[in-house]
This record gives structure tokens, sequence and C-alpha cells, in this order.
């Protein structure tokens, strides 16, 4: 073999092997222990019933749970390109959730009725504690986890692109070229 | 006396780009000097993750990043860093290539009447507007250099403010044409204005040794992946490198020029892409990072003859930065108010629509007052970005929509009707109050200071913006459009910029001269678009291409002619 090849494609090789265990945190978000994203289990039962709410599951559409938005949010707050300060503002969100929900019901999220979610996520859209700003960036993700290419973990087998007819772009990017390891 | 390179040339984008082609052509070295990475045509997919949500294109901006100060309507200015507020990024496309990757490729040459708008049409009171050093019959060959080595597909069609040409038509045929440009053409026919196919810096077909466009509908703020579009890494470096002439250093961060006691640039240092400090050195040295880092490397290069910043001695580096001025809006065309042929036609994705107005480029409307310039109206498809597009559907009229109403209202937006854009181009006119200079307070991870951009607009900027949008709503509504609203903001597009190093005759008030040399500086150059001292009425990129063009043509005749 000739040795400037050989050694282009071990070093191709070596980088290629870097980039995938820099990134595997990342994306191999289903292995962790959610708690690994500063919140608790009860927390991420509140965030999956407060999607649930927001994007609810339909017989003819995806909801956030089909297109696996919590997920979606587990890789959010395991990848550094995303900044400590946004992850603990979506922290500081759920747990408005809950405390917002015990002082009009004196229960967790978890435990409402629909009725009584939505004046929850209500009041907390009119406090001036950024919750409006938090239920816009919660929803904006479950349209990450609904929209972007499956490659990353959402929108399973296009279903999100399906329902709303969309046409995606060609080509799509393979697996080895997601924006992290470029 | 030997140099490394005849030229270096700093920034690979559009302004860049064109000096590596032509210098290396003509049989000179020339480094280019690239602070993002060397992306191909393997590395471009339709991502919208990658392109316009984690922005894998532009420089994390917790590591660099600028300070920006908008107007307060209470008078004064907030200042914010963009690490804080990213929504202010002003990185466009930091890759070999620059932003020229990510254009959508509207092509619009400049008229004659913008090289001399003071002349034409008098002083604006609180705008610094001047005529140009030059005429657009000087650029004009440029431009036409611009559509055969770039390539610049179009047609050719008789209407009032049709620019002198050189040639009869463009080198290539317009790009495939969408169903809705007919439509538009039908109702500015029933208006009685002209309806002209839009230039676009994209191959319709093999050509250049390039690939045709893929029609695949996904191309402003992507990288193209067939190398149809024009970018300055497709259609100019890769042939500058092939030729063997032309290196290009990506990742090579450049953190000032040095100069001597004499004035003269003698090195770049910059940062290699393992953080190392090194220097070239070349006969020439061309500047080319975008009007806002352009102006910063220079204030962030200070001498012996350049205390205050490298060409600044009339502390002009930096003053009048432009934007793209303008309005724009959109309509909505709903596919059950069709027969169901027309519909599905409707409903495809990838051709374009082109469809440009220029009949309102001077406005001479008693209405709106005196004769003054206008400006460019494009119809445009809604960009099809789909996870942006749902974000603006969860605005409701009483708060945010969520649950069964939101997911209706997607479906609705999504599958229900096609959308048209309208996006009027007017001048950002020059004002004291838009520059850019440096911020001390805040460093980029090489310790040197950041731009600070202070964005203030002449109220002009919004008068002629909002009449033109007007003007184009009148067309949407006139094709039996739905929701037709038009809108002009003071907010500058923060991707079209130039400016901040404006040339002319007087060194007092320009930084380059007509050659876009330094008036103090005997071998810097500036080919990006800041040398721009007025706007025009369009995008920039054909203008800068142009330009660069001809200052190239500068060079070579400066450095012995072809020796080839």
């Amino acid at each position: 073999m000739d040795r400037r090849y050989f050694l282009k494609i071990t070093s191709a090789g070596t980088a290629a092997t870097a980039a995938a265990t820099a990134s595997l945190p990342l994306f191999s978000a289903s292995q962790q222990q959610p708690g690994d994203a500063g919140l608790s289990d009860q927390q991420w039962q509140t965030l999956d019933a407060v999607q649930e709410h927001l994007f609810p599951s339909e017989t003819d559409a995806p909801g956030a749970r089909e297109v696996k938005a919590l997920h979606w949010l587990q890789q959010v707050f395991l990848d550094d390109g995303i900044d400590e300060e946004h992850k603990q503002f979506l922290r500081s969100g759920v747990a408005q959730v809950d405390e917002t929900a015990m002082e009009l019901h004196h229960k967790a999220f978890v435990r409402l009725q629909h009725a009584q979610r939505e004046t929850v996520l209500r009041t907390m859209e009119q406090s001036k504690k950024q919750g409006r700003a938090w239920l816009q960036e919660i929803i904006r993700y479950i349209f990450e986890a609904l929209l972007t290419d499956p490659v990353y973990g959402g929108n399973p087998g296009g279903a999100g692109w399906r329902w709303l007819q969309h046409i995606p772009g060609f080509p799509r990017p393979p697996k080895e070229k997601r924006y992290f390891l470029l | 006396m030997s140099h490394d390179y005849d030229v270096c040339v700093i920034g690979s984008g559009a302004g860049g780009g064109p000096v590596a082609y032509a210098l290396a052509a003509a049989g000179y070295t020339v480094v280019v000097l690239e602070k993002g990475p060397w992306f191909t045509e393997e590395d471009y997919y339709k991502d919208e993750l990658a392109c316009c949500i984690r922005n894998a294109y532009t420089p994390e901006l917790k590591e660099q990043s600028h300070v920006v100060e908008t107007e307060l309507d209470e008078g004064g200015w907030r200042r914010r860093e963009t690490a804080e507020d990213t929504s202010w990024n002003l990185w466009n496309g930091n890759v070999v290539g620059g932003s020229s990757n990510f254009m959508s490729g509207f092509f619009h040459r400049l008229k004659p009447v913008d090289f001399k708008l003071l002349s034409t049409f008098g002083p604006i009171e609180g705008a610094n507007v001047v005529d140009w050093p030059i005429s657009y019959e000087d650029l004009e060959p440029y431009y036409t250099r611009v559509e055969q080595v770039v390539g610049v597909s179009g047609r050719v069609v008789d209407h009032p403010h049709q620019e002198p040409r050189s040639t009869p038509d463009f080198p290539y045929p317009p790009t495939t044409e969408h169903p809705l440009s007919g439509l538009i053409d039908q109702a500015c026919g029933k208006l009685g204005i002209h309806s002209v196919p839009m230039p676009r810096a994209i191959l319709p077909q093999p050509g250049l040794g390039r690939q045709g466009c893929s029609y695949n509908g996904y191309c402003g703020s992507y990288g193209c992946t067939t190398g149809a579009k024009g970018s300055s890494r497709a259609a100019l470096l890769n042939q500058a490198v092939a030729g063997g002439r032309c290196r290009v250093l990506p990742e090579s961060q450049v953190t000032r020029l040095k100069s001597d006691a004499s004035g003269r640039v003698v090195s770049v240092e910059y940062r290699d892409n393992n953080d190392a400090i090194r220097q070239i050195d070349a006969a020439l040295y061309v500047v080319a990072c975008q009007a806002v880092e352009t102006a910063r490397l220079l204030l962030n290069s200070p001498g012996e003859k350049h205390p205050h910043g490298l060409a600044n001695n009339n502390g002009q580096v930096g003053k009048n930065l432009l934007f793209a001025g303008g309005g724009a809006g959109s309509g909505r065309l709903r596919y059950t108010d069709f027969p169901t042929e027309k519909a599905d036609a409707m409903r495809q994705i990838g051709p374009f629509i082109n469809r440009s107005i220029y009949d309102y480029y001077v406005i001479d409307d008693a209405d709106f007052g005196e004769k003054q310039k206008g400006g460019t109206i494009d119809f445009v498809h809604l960009h099809p970005n789909p996870v942006s597009r749902a974000t603006r559907q969860m605005r409701g009229p009483d708060g945010l929509l969520w649950g069964k109403p939101l997911k209706r209202k997607l479906e609705e937006h999504f599958r229900e009707s096609s959308y048209i854009k309208i996006e009027a181009f007017c001048d950002w006119l020059p004002v004291d109050d838009c520059f850019v200079s440096l911020d001390s307070s805040v460093r980029d991870k090489w310790k040197m200071p950041v731009a600070k951009t202070r964005l203030g607009y002449h109220v002009r900027n919004l008068q002629v913006g909002w009449y033109l949008a007007s003007k184009g709503a009148e067309v949407l509504k006139a094709m039996g459009a739905e929701n037709v609203v038009s809108f002009a903001s003071g907010s500058p597009p923060l991707n079209l910029m130039a400016g901040g190093c404006r040339f002319g005759d007087d060194p007092a008030t320009s930084v380059l001269d007509a050659d876009c040399r330094a008036h103090d500086v005997d071998n810097l150059y500036v080919t990006d678009g800041s040398f721009m001292p007025t706007a025009g009425s369009a995008p920039f990129t054909w203008t800068i291409y142009a330009n660069a063009f001809r200052v190239a043509d500068k060079l070579i005749e400066r450095l012995g002619g072809n020796r080839l």
C-alpha cells in the first residue's frame, strides 16, 4: 500500500473515531439516565405531560410522543453546543409548571385533568417569570422533533413531514454528516 | 524583495474569490486566509438543523461575538452582546467561499443612477449621500464577466429601467420556472407594470465544470450540493486552486495586519488550525472579510503610521455601514381557489418563481413626494424551512396556540396553500449612526476586541421600503392572493451588509481610492462590499463580485500585467 495513502486513511479513521466518541454523549441519550440532564424522574414526567398537552397524540396526526419529543429534549440537555444558561432556563420552567400546579390545584401537574393543565399553562403564559418564552421554546423543540431530518432521532420515518405533506430537500444528511460531526 | 506570495487575500467570500481567481490566472501566487473550515459539496446537505437552527457554519458566539446597538424609541441606544442575544448574530457563513455559499443568488446589477445619487437627486438631510468615483460604464464589463465566469442565468426583456449591457443576453437561460411565475406575469400585465425574469447566480444546466441545479427547493441559507450555485468557492476558488498558483488556508483567523514605519503592510498575523500564531508576507494585501469584520480587522491593526487603526488616519474606517434597506410582504394562494390541475402544479417544489419589478427603481409619483430613488421588488417562494415555518404558526390572536388548534393551523398552513413572498430592496441610506467600532470590553477567544455595530437608520429607508412593498402587495392582490400583508422595518437584514470603508476621491471622507486601495496604505486593498459608499437597491453580491474583478485587474496591472 502507498504509504501516504495509508497515513491518510488511518488519520482520517482516527479523526472520525475521535469525532464519534466526542459526540457519543449527545446522541446516546436514550442510554443515559434522565437525571443526567439535571431533572428528576418526576420532572421528566412533568415535561412529558406538558408536551402531550401542547401537542397531543391523535389518530391521524402525530403528537409529541409519536415524534419522540421527550427524547429530543434529553438530547438537547446533553448537547455541549447548547449553553448551560439556556438549559437552566429550560429546567426552571419545569419547576415553574409544578409550582403553578400546586398553587392553583394543590397537585402535581401530571395528576391534573386536561382543563386544569390548561389553566396551569395559561397562567404560566401570563406570568412575569418568562413562562411564555419557556412555553414557546418547548413548542419549538417539539417542532424540531416533528420536522427535522429523522437522522437526528425525531420525526420517525418522516412521520411529521408526511402528516403535513411537507417535501424535504435532498440530499438528506447521512449519519456521518450530522451537523455536530462537520 | 521576495515575498511568501504575490498577493495575500484575507477572506474567501465574494470579495476575495475574484481576486484569487484572476491573479492566479494571470500567473501570480496567491494565498487566501479563511477563518472557517473548507466544506465542499460532500459536506452540504438539506439539513435545517445544520444551516439554520444550530448554525453549523458560523462561529460559536460564546467564543466570537459582536456587540450591537439599536436605537431606543425614547432616544439613546440599547446595547446587546450577541453571545447573550443570539438573534442579532452578525456572522453569515464562515467557511471557504464565505456567505456566498448560502446566498439565494438573487442577482441584480446596479443601475447607472446608483453611481450618481447625489448629483441626480440632490442631498438628503441626515444622510451622507455621495456619487461614486466610478460610473456604471466602468463596472459594466465586470458585471458581464461575472455572468460568464461565475455563471448567471436570466433573460433580458425590455423594460424602462433596463441598464445598458455590452452583451445582448445572459450566457445561461433562466432556471426552470414555477407556475406561480406565470400568474405574476398576468397580474402585472393587468396592472400595466413590467414583470421581469430575475437573474440568478445558478446554473440551470451543467457548465463551467459544475453541475446544474437539482431543483430541490432548498437554496438560500443552504450550501449547494451540486455546485450550480455560483459561490466564491464553487465558481472561483476551486478553479484557482486547481491551477496551482492559489493556496487556500482554512481555519486561519487573521488577528492583525502589521505595518512598518512607512505605513505599508509588511505581514499578516494569523492563528492556524492549531491556534499557533503564524505570519505571511506578500507584495499586496487584500482584505475581504465582509463589512463588519473588515472594519474590525483594520481597527485592530494600528501601526506607527496608523495609530487609530490601519487606513484610519481620517477616522473613516467603519463609518457609513450599509445594509439592504427595504420592505417585505407575503400573500397566500389557496389551492381550493384553483382548478385541480392548476392547484397540483402549484404544489410543486423545486422550480423558482424568479420575478422582479424594476418599474419603481426611480419613484416618480406626486403622491409620494419629489422624484426620488426607489428600488427593486422581488417575488420569491416562502422559505421552505419547516421548523421555522411551524414556529411562526404558534402565535394566535389571544396568545400562544397549542394543542389541537395549533395542529389544525399547521395542517392549514402546510397543506392548503402556496405562499409568495415579496422582498423589496431600497437604498439603506448612509448615516452617521450606522457604523462599526471596537468594543474593548468584549474580546474573542484570541483576546482581540470584537466589533461594535451601531445600527441606526434613516426614516427614508422605511418610507421607500413601505412604498415598494405595497406595490408588490398590489400584484399579489391582483393575483387573487389572500392575507396579503406588506411592511417595512428599520431593523437591518444582517445577512446583507456593505459599506464601512467607502471609496471616494477625497481621503477626508473616504477610506479607499477609486481603485479600492487605501488612501494612506500603498499596498492595501479592500474588495468586499465595504467599498460601497451608497447601497444600491438590490442584494450586493453581484456588485461585490464585479468590483472585485475590476480591482483584480488593477492589481495585475500594478504587478506588471499578465505573466502568462
